[in-house]
């Protein structure tokens, strides 16, 4: 038996969160504060893998003299979600910094209408995963504040979320897709200029944008050590508390489940001139 | 054999009902690793994402 994946776009959170718990959606890529929020309102959904570290940048108009978020009190900032791990970053960084909550905008955009949105002056900076920070950064319009592996290193964006019936009725699947993923990550890291060209279409994003963010720096974004452990979530996990995006506390054995994680990973035969 | 006109339509509708449901349910999806090479048995599943890295 082999298994087909077919990858379903989604350009919002909401929809995604929507189609998992309308029982059409069995698997999917989310940022991680939301499949806590999802795991804290009782849907049945386990976090079992990583999907990448790293890979989420601030960016900043160009035209701006700001060095650090203090110089973006009273500026409009946008976040994907107040569920992500970007909007606990910033606000972790701000108390760091000695900003208030209140003292900056924030605003929630869909990371594809982002770098337009920085380049009409709609906003003043944001943060998000790439490559709508790189977009911004190729056409001019924004330069780089913080790369998230500055501000938290081995940064979690998005998890791979499965929901539990899948787990309960086709673990073999689960098992095929993160030993999939694993394997794949470990081709993007050796196979950089490659993965962008396998890679581009998926995003809807010119290919020079891709190779970009997967070469710009070449630690801009890594495909390695994706298993999630308990200290990464329970970081996470205590931000959303503190900030309020969670109500109660949550155990992390029952949010995650790392059976389905390969013990050796080695990289896969991907041939990228393929179509 | 099938000398009744009444035994003649229940065969036939049975013929019938079996036909429909050999189409309905495609039976040789799930066995066709056995024969030809190109028709192998799949497991099909969707996987979210937005495209950010």
């Amino acid at each position: 038996m082999t298994t087909r994946f077919e990858s379903q776009r989604f350009t919002d959170f909401p929809t995604i969160v929507e189609s998992i718990k309308g029982g059409r959606l069995d698997a999917t890529f989310m940022i991680a504060p939301l499949a806590m929020k999802l795991r804290e309102q009782n849907v049945p959904v386990r976090i079992v893998y990583l999907g990448h570290r790293d890979g989420s940048t601030v960016m900043v108009r160009k035209d701006l003299p700001a060095g650090s978020l203090r110089d973006l009190r009273g500026r409009t900032f946008a976040i994907p979600s107040k569920y992500s791990n970007q909007y606990l970053v910033i606000r972790k960084l701000m108390e760091d910094q000695g900003v208030r909550p209140d003292e900056i905008r924030f605003v929630e955009l869909p990371p594809p209408d982002m770098p337009s949105a920085l380049a009409a002056h709609a906003i003043d900076a944001y943060f998000v995963g790439e490559p709508h920070a790189a977009k911004a950064e190729l056409d001019g319009s924004g330069r780089v504040l913080y790369h998230a592996k500055d501000i938290w290193p081995h940064f979690i964006s998005c998890v791979l979320v499965v929901t539990e019936k899948l787990i309960r009725e086709r673990p073999e699947i689960v098992r095929d897709l993160v030993r999939g993923i694993a394997e794949s990550g470990e081709w993007a890291e050796t196979h950089r200029l490659e993965a962008a060209r396998v890679a581009a279409p998926y995003f809807r994003q010119d290919e020079r944008v891709v190779r970009y963010v997967l070469t710009q720096p070449p630690d801009r974004v890594s495909y390695r050590m994706l298993t999630p452990t308990d200290e990464d979530l329970q970081q996470i996990h205590d931000m959303a508390i503190k900030t309020g995006i969670l109500e109660r506390p949550i155990k992390m054995s029952d949010l995650v489940d790392r059976q389905f994680i390969p013990q050796d990973i080695k990289a896969a035969d991907i041939d990228a001139n393929a179509r | 054999m099938f000398r009744s006109s009444l035994a003649r339509w229940v065969a036939g509708t049975l013929l019938l009902i079996a036909v429909l449901g050999v189409l309905r349910f495609k039976p040789w999806r799930h066995f066709g690793g056995q024969g030809s090479g190109s028709v192998l048995a799949r497991a099909q599943l969707s996987v979210g994402f937005l495209p950010v890295t």
